[in-house]
């Protein structure tokens, strides 16, 4: 049995703001993920994308998976395809459409890997109305150093499926995955966007809708213009997308902060949204877009998040019950214009998810927030969780590097129990990641 | 039309697998282990809707059988090229390695390659063929680390140097590319003073040279290594460590 070379690499998390050095290999064939020493702590690698260190961590085996990028089986009767975790969504979309089939749940970046939406069941553009990525995994392989290969479905080794899909590869490396896929409805999407001038309207206007596409974006700066933004609705179109293809910019964690201080900041923030408001006022009321530049809006865009710079930026996500996002929007409009926070730009999705792992579940709205970095950041993260614990709120545990074990016991629904069943499943603990250690997973 | 790609299954096999792939043709890939380049066949046949067959063979055991692949080759189009981007180094390959380690790798990287020439020319010739052979910087003088290795693949471009003038009077093209430092695993925990080429990037310019025969540097810059390399005065490349 060979085993894959393996150095010393720097890695950071995709927000910039948790970096470390620890040994990494780039195994390519099966044996290679089964060569290192079954007690060998290790955690699988994807693209790299999540803003937090779920896929490294101190003393941990870094590997990276983006090999395994094999198309295993199709079968064209049920639409499923088996893949390798390593196949990056472009590379899935580009074999998909031609063949005039589609995978519903797709987050903004197009080289994010299967094994990655898999690991933080991602959602996509109306996570309402498609789900999460797990409702449409049909079946998994994983392999765990001690354990070897186990498949896994909601039929076979149930408990062990709902624990990976949103296990952040805590219960073992993700191998393969057997997706199920849809019909291509039809050639493009047509995307239209209306203005708003509060998040309530916004939440009322997304609560009304069956779009196919679903969800808003806002000014978050601090002052008169908060909440100003725009709610983004798309249906299946059967017109032809207008204009040429974008061109897409690959962006890692590194290039990303590949600028070596921030532009951002309340001034040059509040420009930017204005900027993206007035814009949007001379548009056209619907825009026939292809579905890869719908479903990819931060492919041919890697600006905003390369002017972070390399300190970063702080994103949060939460997931907020229909009863209680009236008031929980309220109190953060609240927070943010009585402290002046450091915030930019929010966004709003209605969601709908039902895991049992470390991902988010329930019904109600996601609200996501950025901020650029400064002395006032960490406070205001901090007053932001004591929000989310009093609006009964859940985090997504891979948009933010720095929630930390007490705040996932209170708020993640399933943390308990995803806890016992890790430890009973694998009481060595070999997958280890910053995130596992610092949720006190260990 | 049929190619047979010998260690197929990652690295710059992989790579021409893809390509050649793409271009339409039908594939025998063949490496050590089955559960990759069976992967890999499936891939390839979901992805460009092309007949690929795997074949699990070692080239280092002797004597070589290549009934599967013959039986293979029965169920596949015509067969049009042989391309043999298999190899193997050892950190230990050194002055003094054990015998067994020195038969393996002369086995691996110069044997049983003429070996798989040799089967397959008779049907290569018939079919206006294609023979593509790899090799590496490292013949390029000999030194002390990689000893047999370089030995054996120093062997095999003079295999294939004689192949080349063979060609010139038949029915045969025949290409063998010197390789410098590619992105696979090989080089990955090295330290290198030279940027990496992608295996893409080789895989496309074998596939754009295959009807030409001669001997390619690629990455090209490493044309004025090899031979900087080979005129240095002995009283500075005793000197070197590398």
């Amino acid at each position: 049995m060979t085993e894959a070379p393996t150095k010393q690499t720097r890695f950071t998390s995709f927000d910039g703001t948790v970096s470390l050095s620890t040994t990494h290999q780039r195994p390519d064939r099966l044996s290679h993920l089964e060569a290192p020493g079954s007690t060998t702590c290790r955690i699988a690698r994807g693209g790299g994308y999540s803003y937090s260190a779920s896929s490294f961590g101190e003393n941990s085996l870094v590997q990276d998976m983006t090999r395994f990028n094999r198309f295993i089986d199709f079968n064209p009767d049920t639409l499923t395809l088996k893949l390798e975790v390593g196949v990056r969504l472009i590379e899935l979309m580009q074999w998909a459409l031609p063949r005039q089939l589609h995978f519903p749940v797709l987050p903004g970046y197009h080289l994010i890997t299967v094994g990655g939406c898999v690991a933080a069941d991602v959602h996509g553009k109306n996570p309402y109305k498609d789900g999460t990525f797990s409702d449409w995994v049909k079946q998994l392989t994983v392999f765990h150093p001690q354990q070897g290969y186990l498949t896994c479905s909601r039929h076979e080794n149930a408990e062990l499926f709902a624990m990976t899909c949103g296990g952040y590869g805590l219960t073992g490396v993700i191998t393969d995955v057997t997706l199920q896929l849809a019909p291509l409805p039809a050639p493009a999407i047509g995307l239209s966007q209306k203005r708003v001038n509060s998040l309530e309207y916004a939440q009322r206007e997304l609560s009304a809708c069956d779009a196919d596409i679903a969800y808003s974006w806002h000014d978050a700066t601090p002052g008169s213009s908060f909440g100003r933004g725009i709610v983004y609705i798309g249906h299946w179109a059967n017109a032809a997308a207008r204009g040429r293809q974008m061109r897409y910019h690959p962006m890692t964690a590194n290039s990303r902060a590949s600028l070596p201080i921030s532009v951002w900041n309340r001034a040059t923030a509040k420009a930017a949204n204005t900027a993206i408001l007035l814009h949007s006022q001379y548009g056209k009321d619907v825009t026939e877009k292809s579905i890869l530049d719908a479903s990819f809006p931060f492919a041919s865009n890697p600006y905003f998040h390369m002017l972070f710079g390399k300190s970063g930026l702080r994103e949060t996500q939460f997931l907020v019950a229909d009863d209680k996002i009236g008031e929980c929007l309220e109190s953060l409009k609240q927070l943010i214009c009585d402290t002046g926070a450091p915030t930019m730009m929010l966004s709003l999705k209605r969601f709908k998810g039902t895991q049992k792992s470390l991902s988010m579940s329930g019904t109600g709205y996601l609200v996501a927030l950025d901020c650029y970095r400064n002395n006032l950041t960490d406070v205001f993260m901090k007053n932001l969780d004591k929000l989310m614990l009093d609006m009964g709120g859940q985090p997504n545990l891979s948009k933010d590097s720095r929630i930390s074990q007490d705040i996932a016991q209170l708020s993640v629904t399933n943390f308990g129990r995803f806890k016992q069943y890790l430890f009973d499943y694998d009481g060595k603990r070999t997958m280890r990641s910053e995130l596992s250690n610092r949720l006190g997973l260990l | 039309m049929t190619y047979i790609i010998i260690g197929g299954s990652s690295g710059l096999g992989r790579a021409l697998a893809e390509r050649f792939s793409a271009a339409g043709y039908d594939l025998v890939l063949v490496s050590r282990d089955q559960r990759d380049t069976s992967r890999l066949a499936t891939h390839l046949a979901i992805k460009y809707g092309i007949k690929v067959s795997s074949v699990e063979m070692d080239l280092s055991c002797a004597p070589l059988s290549f009934d599967a692949i013959d039986a293979l080759l029965l169920e596949h189009t015509a067969l049009k090229g042989l391309l043999i981007p298999a190899g193997i180094n050892d950190e230990a390959d050194s002055i003094g390695l054990s015998e067994d380690k020195l038969e393996y790798l002369t086995r691996v990287n110069y044997i049983a390659p003429c070996q798989l020439v040799n089967h397959y020319l008779p049907l290569l010739e018939k079919n206006s063929g294609v023979i593509v052979g790899f090799g590496s910087v490292a013949t390029a003088r000999g030194r002390t680390r990689n000893a047999a290795y370089a030995a054996a693949k120093g062997a095999l471009k003079s295999y294939f140097e004689s192949l080349a003038h063979y060609a010139e009077s038949h029915d045969l093209s025949c290409q063998y590319y010197v390789l410098g430092y590619l992105d696979t695993n090989l080089a990955f925990a090295q330290k290198l003073l030279f940027p990496l080429a992608s295996p893409e990037t080789v895989a496309n310019v074998v596939y754009k040279k295959q009807f030409t025969t001669g001997r390619y540097f690629l990455p090209r810059l490493w044309y004025i290594l090899y031979r900087t390399i080979q005129i240095l005065p002995w009283a500075i490349f005793k000197r070197l460590s590398f």
